[in-house]
């Protein structure tokens, strides 16, 4: 099994310097030139040349690409940002935490609120609960994440004014007590948590319905209801064990979502995380800060395929054993 | 034959996922083509004298920013929106099916190589990736088509492969082969035909989802440029004025939830009919 974790972690590994290699050349291969951003097209080609070799583009695409390659296997050191003259690893880690924090507390939501309601509604199948809610859950899952985004800042931000509608602080957040701080936090985070992570819930709902349903009517349950197992063990034990065990990959496979799935509601609320760092690099043709970004989400992909994996190995005792 | 057609008919029609799945899709796809026609006003016709109108008998929908009526501008919308995700579709439907077949039929070393490309292209964080190719190429329609495709396609290989190898193991293959049918007849005649209620479900579900990707897209000003506009242009619109004009992302974003919707129940519809036959 060992091995198995190895052998996946080595094709993890390739699959992180393929991606970043393919994201260098899509980049610079890419029309446009970012010293363009800097001054008018019609500035003196002496400018333009001076920017592209303090950026270092002048370089040969290979010579470049090694260049990084290098400063960042060995000193962890992915550049300077063309855009903000600051260090990119400092940048990316600075908006690792606010995202982490949307995500992590929104696909906690998700996850608590999808499976339990999705468990209720499967043992009560096609009484008013179940319909009422898959109905209000498949809405959720066919809406565009930035859309009730923006639908829940106008009522509650616009119309009523009962919480901030961007920013991650108040201004003068700095001159609050601790109390008063965390509570600026929570009402800041409280429209974006909830819009992810009823998104998220749709489609944990929806996931852990199904495979309620599918374990309720197999036929171990039929034959445990035979022997007179109580309803309650029947449920929790019986059906919901064996459920359990796709819902863990999806929780997996969901985990880069920490670092990328917020991209759009990060831009809607103006928080200051990493798909708003993303955005905006790509926008303004930051290629620094872009190739460390795409590095970071191929990385949140490996590793929360990874632990998918660690998991499913805790979990399944037929995994551990063969 | 024909009694057989219509019992399936029926039990398309008697699934209700499946039948309000292709009445919504059908009124949206008719809206695309010839709600157009009807539209009340000129979509990128300015009148300055009347931005920012809240709905009314004049213009139902209301007017955004530049005074062009919402509605025309909806109807109008319909055809960049589906028309960018129905072709998407079409394409990673083709890639997929194309490879998935390949590697399903033919397996050893090309299988192999294949099956490797998906893995790598799954580890790719697909938002990001396609922003990143369409932000920074100052995409077109058709290069924003391309790209969506060329980040959807692994999904479908995945499954057709897996499906192709389990009908080569069927009998009525195996009788096929023995008949001395070539590769090509035999994918076409006996593979394909069987992969059909599958792609169909997953089809469905691909519209649905290019069609939020699509919207994303054009919400974060990359999509279709000016004046032009799907809906998700028209959305992100809605966003420079968040203080009043709720009404310019209200109508968009309910076009795109209906037709996400309908394409979703459609496409659960299917996948239900499937599995009961296959039970």
């Amino acid at each position: 099994m060992i091995k198995r974790l190895i052998s996946r972690l080595i094709e993890f590994i390739v699959v992180l310097f393929i991606g970043v290699t393919i994201i260098f050349i899509i980049i610079h291969l890419a029309p446009g030139d970012p010293s363009l951003q800097f001054c008018s097209p019609t500035a003196p080609l002496e400018q333009r040349e001076l920017l592209m070799h303090r950026f270092g583009l002048d370089q040969p695409l290979w010579k470049q690409y090694t260049i990084w390659l290098k400063n960042a296997v060995i000193q962890f050191d992915f550049g300077i940002s063309f855009f903000s003259g600051k260090q990119v690893g400092k940048m990316v880690r600075q908006a690792l935490s606010p995202t982490l924090l949307l995500t992590g507390l929104a696909l906690l939501f998700g996850i608590l609120a999808g499976v339990f309601l999705g468990i209720q509604a499967a043992i009560r199948q096609n009484k008013f609960f179940d319909r009422f809610v898959t109905t209000i859950m498949f809405a959720f899952y066919s809406m565009p994440s930035f859309w009730l985004g923006l639908i829940l800042l106008q009522i509650f931000a616009v119309q009523l004014n009962w919480l901030p509608s961007s920013q991650l602080v108040s201004v003068f957040h700095e001159q609050f007590s601790c109390g008063a701080r965390l509570w600026d936090y929570c009402r800041h985070l409280i429209l974006p948590v909830s819009t992810l992570g009823l998104i998220f819930a749709a489609s944990f709902y929806r996931y852990s319905r199904n495979a309620m349903l599918t374990a309720l009517s197999s036929e171990y349950i039929l034959a445990a209801q035979a022997r007179g197992t109580p309803r309650n063990h029947l449920i929790y034990r019986y059906a919901l064990g064996n459920s359990l065990l796709p819902l863990i990959s999806l929780v997996g496979t969901s985990l880069p979502v920490l670092f990328s799935g917020a991209l759009m509601i990060e831009v809607v609320f103006g928080l200051p995380g990493l798909g708003r760092l993303m955005t905006d690099a790509v926008l303004t043709r930051d290629y620094p800060v872009i190739v460390a970004a795409a590095l970071l989400s191929f990385f949140a992909a490996i590793i929360g395929n990874l632990m998918a994996d660690i998991i499913y190995l805790i979990v399944d005792p037929r995994l551990r054993h063969s | 034959m024909t009694r057989l057609q219509g019992m399936r008919h029926s039990r398309f029609w008697s699934n209700r996922n499946c039948r309000y799945g292709t009445i919504i899709v059908g009124l949206i796809l008719l809206m695309a083509i010839i709600g157009p026609l009807f539209a009340p006003y000129d979509p990128t016709q300015q009148n300055l004298e009347q931005i920012l109108q809240p709905p009314s008998l004049k213009h139902i929908c209301g007017t955004d920013f530049y005074g062009r009526d919402l509605l025309s501008r909806l109807l109008h919308g319909s055809r960049i929106s589906l028309g960018v995700s129905l072709s998407a579709t079409f394409l990673t439907m083709l890639i997929g099916i194309v490879l998935g077949l390949l590697a399903g039929y033919f397996r050893g070393w090309l299988d192999k190589f294949l099956m490797r490309i998906v893995d790598i292209l799954l580890g790719f964080p697909r938002l990001f990736i396609i922003l990143l190719i369409v932000g920074i190429s100052r995409s077109t329609l058709l290069m924003t088509i391309v790209v969506l495709a060329g980040f959807s396609w692994m999904e479908i290989a995945r499954l057709v492969r897996a499906e192709t190898r389990s009908i080569l193991t069927t009998n009525y293959l195996m009788a096929a082969q023995a008949l001395g049918l070539n590769h090509f007849r035999l994918i076409i005649a006996y593979i394909l035909p069987n992969l059909r209620g599958m792609l169909l479900t997953s089809t469905n579900l691909l519209i649905a989802s290019m069609l939020t990707i699509e919207s994303s897209l054009s919400f974060l000003g990359l999509g279709v440029n000016e004046p032009n506009a799907s809906w998700g242009t028209l959305l992100s619109q809605g966003r420079l004025d968040p203080t009043g004009a709720w009404w310019v992302a209200l109508f968009a974003g309910i076009a795109i939830i209906i037709t996400v919707v309908g394409f979703n129940l459609l496409g659960d519809g299917l996948n239900q009919i499937q599995s009961e036959s296959r039970t």
